[in-house]
């Protein structure tokens, strides 16, 4: 099913959660947040969201600045 | 030298640096650690879904030091608010440094967003450290507002111009309430010494670290001039003559 990923569209399979995805994606969890549809979705919940179809997802990352 | 307390929590260090420009991760980590602060700035960006990773986290590990995530990039208070509320998820900290700063030329930050997202956070039980123009009026909105510190600008972010608020600075120090942080513009050590012997209770240094031919060194040379700063401000400075007041005894030798 298609998600959009930070304003890019992707193909993910059904019925993933967020921890799938971000281990599908070998994302590093640290320093990371995740929004789904502009809610933000805690670490200890990310198993149980399940993403939909259409899903819009946000990953934020700790990175330098001033 | 007295401690800084900024929401209850004591900072041995007064100097505030920052993780952007850095040429890399390592030396990144290495400035931060010479020059001995205590709270560190980072930003916040969407990753690359095709090149997600950065270790920088990785080099900010140190026992001492507390992360201090900045809203860079928001717009308005609406945004702010959410990114602060990522940062919170994504660091862990309920300290959060509020940057509204919607003109990308001179990076000026907007005072009525600020205030509104200031008020907003406070409420939602955030520390908030709001990025300002020297603005003493504001600075009392914001105190009202429940800010935890003021961070009002020496001149625009990244230009190394220093105290160019100077006599606004004055105001802000000799009014506030809360721990007032000089933040963006401040391009040598000995403007912020400057900044601390004008009775500031700390600054924020980033881009003349940075983008020093040697950052760690410049880091160290920033701790040591906050730190020289900061002891003139507590042994109060003597005050100012028109005229000669001499230092040795003026004996006549020849009569």
């Amino acid at each position: 099913m298609k998600v959009i990923i930070n304003q890019k569209e992707k193909d993910i399979c059904e019925s993933m959660n967020i921890d799938e995805l971000i281990k599908e994606e070998r994302i590093s969890n640290s320093g990371l947040a995740i929004a789904v549809n502009q809610n933000i979705i805690p670490k200890n919940k990310w198993a149980l969201h399940l993403l939909k179809e259409n899903d819009n997802i946000m990953i934020i990352r700790a990175s330098h600045g001033g | 030298m007295e401690k800084l307390i900024i929401a209850g929590h004591e900072f041995n260090s007064r100097l505030f640096t920052g993780t952007g420009k850095f040429s890399s991760n390592e030396e990144m980590g290495k400035a931060v650690l010479a020059s001995e602060c205590e709270l560190v700035t980072t930003a916040l960006k969407r990753i690359e879904i095709d090149n997600p990773n950065d270790d920088m986290l990785a080099h900010l590990k140190a026992p001492h030091l507390q992360l201090l995530p900045n809203t860079s990039g928001v717009r308005n208070a609406k945004e702010a608010v959410f990114l602060a509320q990522m940062a919170r998820e994504a660091l862990n900290t309920n300290w959060i440094k509020l940057e509204i700063h919607p003109d990308p030329k001179y990076l000026l930050p907007d005072p009525i967003e600020t205030l509104k997202a200031t008020e907003e956070l406070a409420k939602l039980g955030f520390i908030v450290l709001p990025y300002i123009q020297a603005d003493p009026v504001l600075c009392k909105h914001l105190e009202n507002a429940g800010a935890s510190t003021v961070m009002p600008l020496g001149a625009p972010i990244g230009t190394n111009k220093g105290l160019k608020t100077k006599e606004l600075l004055r105001i802000i120090i000799e009014q506030s309430n809360l721990p007032v942080v000089v933040d963006a513009g401040i391009g040598t050590p000995s403007q912020a010494a400057e900044a601390m012997e004008m009775g500031a209770d700390a600054v924020l240094v980033n881009t003349a670290i940075a983008v020093a031919d040697n950052p760690i060194q410049m880091a160290e040379a920033f701790k040591l001039a906050v730190r020289a700063g900061r002891m003139a401000y507590e042994a109060k400075l003597g005050g100012i003559n028109d005229s000669a007041n001499a230092t040795s005894p003026l004996t006549s030798f020849l009569d």
